[in-house]
């Protein structure tokens, strides 16, 4: 089936089986920021926006998103310079595997409360696994770029 | 072969393509999508839920509260009047999975997958509310207690769908509260979870109680015996004990890496006590 969509502004079309996930069909558009960690819903390492809500793209099948604007840890990062300068700034990333999920997920949690404590971003980022255990800059730059 | 994707307009269409015993409803998919991928499941059809007009809403209703079936997680939460009437269930829903899971899990998702280990089947048992599930030809509302048939097993049949949750107005003296119990990761299952509903009198007498629990058995357990060992009572420590007892003793946990089967059965003898004991010190 033909879905219609735009990944980061830019309009996009796919061929897709019904069970195609977004993940995969995201990178074989070629954003390969886009990984596949534990694919259950749990690490965070393949989340993207899908007009404005959180999704685990590894859950979401394609044929569903006809129609929506979706948006990568790119987009995110053309829209909030700040919050990626605020990861630079507090290096907030090791390795850097998790950080394109980071950032989309940083994103939705300032996106519902502009302003947050620690223990919202906390709560909140739960969901977004950094297997070289660097939470606490990642936390400080969340509370920074969202000005607390 | 991989299932069709069917997107209905309206519900007599999905209802008519749910006829089908091999199609399966598709809601925010984070449960279905896991037992896809994994082969755990070969649906004929998948019947997508997004596009039914007014399976999003909550409305109060006159004996409660009503919460239309493609109501996300995410909104149980926030949703005011939940959180103002039901505090326990905005607090269970608050610690589903994770953000992402929560925006695009749905509340009646939620109770046809029927994982034994979920948050919100426990608190809506103990609370007593209904799940109502539509067919072609009828309506008809399952309590929560008899809707869990099973793991992954419900009340709900070929050409059924689960529409809304019907919650039952707070009676005065009442409270609900919901523990969950999950030594590993936060936002991992609970090895054990407890949900209490329970009103007394204004001289402190238990006059109803309602004790669930969650991961200790293949379905959400009622503690059946709770409810003679404490109503009539203002209950003490004794009292207490001898549910937690009565807990742990119709538990029917099995062992998973959230801990050995005797474990559980300690624990939830435990959080039943402590859950308990917080609530007749409230």
């Amino acid at each position: 089936m033909r879905v219609r969509l735009t990944v980061d502004g830019e309009p996009a079309e796919l061929d897709v089986a019904p069970t195609d996930l977004l993940l995969d069909s995201l990178r074989s558009l070629g954003f390969s920021a886009i990984k596949e960690g534990c694919g259950v819903g749990v690490c965070g390492l393949c989340s993207v926006l899908v007009d404005e809500q959180p999704v685990g793209s590894c859950l979401r099948l394609t044929a569903t998103c006809d129609g929506t604007a979706v948006l990568t840890a790119a987009g995110v990062a053309r829209r909030h310079p700040a919050l990626v300068a605020a990861f630079c700034d507090h290096e907030a990333f090791q390795c850097g595997i998790c950080t394109p999920g980071q950032l989309v997920m940083a994103s939705a949690v300032l996106a519902r409360s502009p302003r947050p404590t620690e223990e919202e971003v906390r709560d909140l980022m739960a969901g977004s696994l950094c297997r070289c255990t660097g939470y606490r800059t990642i936390v400080e730059a969340i509370l920074a770029a969202g000005g607390t | 072969m991989a299932p069709e994707l069917a997107t209905p307009s309206s519900l007599a269409e999905a209802l008519d393509e749910l006829r089908d015993e091999e199609a399966l409803p598709l809601a925010g998919g984070t449960a279905l999508v896991i037992l896809l991928r994994n082969r755990l499941i070969a649906p004929s059809r998948l019947v997508w839920l997004q596009r039914l007009p007014d399976l999003d809403v909550i409305r109060p209703t006159a004996g409660g509260v009503s919460v239309g079936a493609m109501v996300t997680v995410d909104r149980l939460c926030h949703e005011p009047i939940v959180r103002r009437d039901f505090p326990a269930l905005a607090s269970a829903a608050s610690r589903v999975g994770n953000l992402r899971v929560r925006c695009a899990a749905t509340v009646g998702g939620h109770v046809a997958h029927a994982d034994p280990r979920q948050d919100l089947p426990p608190v809506l048992v103990a609370m007593d509310a209904g799940i109502r599930v539509q067919g072609l030809r009828s309506t008809r509302v399952v309590p929560a207690a008899g809707f869990f048939r099973g793991p992954m097993e419900t009340a709900v049949e070929a050409g059924e769908l689960v529409t809304s949750i019907e919650l039952p107005a707070p009676s005065p003296g009442g409270v609900v509260a919901y523990h969950r119990f999950n030594p590993g990761s936060e936002e991992d299952y609970p090895t054990v979870s407890v949900a209490v509903a329970m009103t007394r009198d204004p001289e402190g007498r238990v006059t109803a109680v309602r004790l669930a629990l969650g991961g200790v058995a293949d379905r959400p357990s009622v503690v059946a015996d709770a409810e003679g060992l404490l109503v009539g009572r203002r209950p003490g420590p004794d009292d207490v004990r001898a549910v937690a007892d009565a807990a742990a003793e119709g538990c029917e946990p099995s062992s998973d890496g959230r801990g050995s089967a005797p474990y559980k059965r300690a624990m939830a003898a435990v959080w039943t006590r402590r859950v308990l004991t917080s609530l007749l010190a409230g």
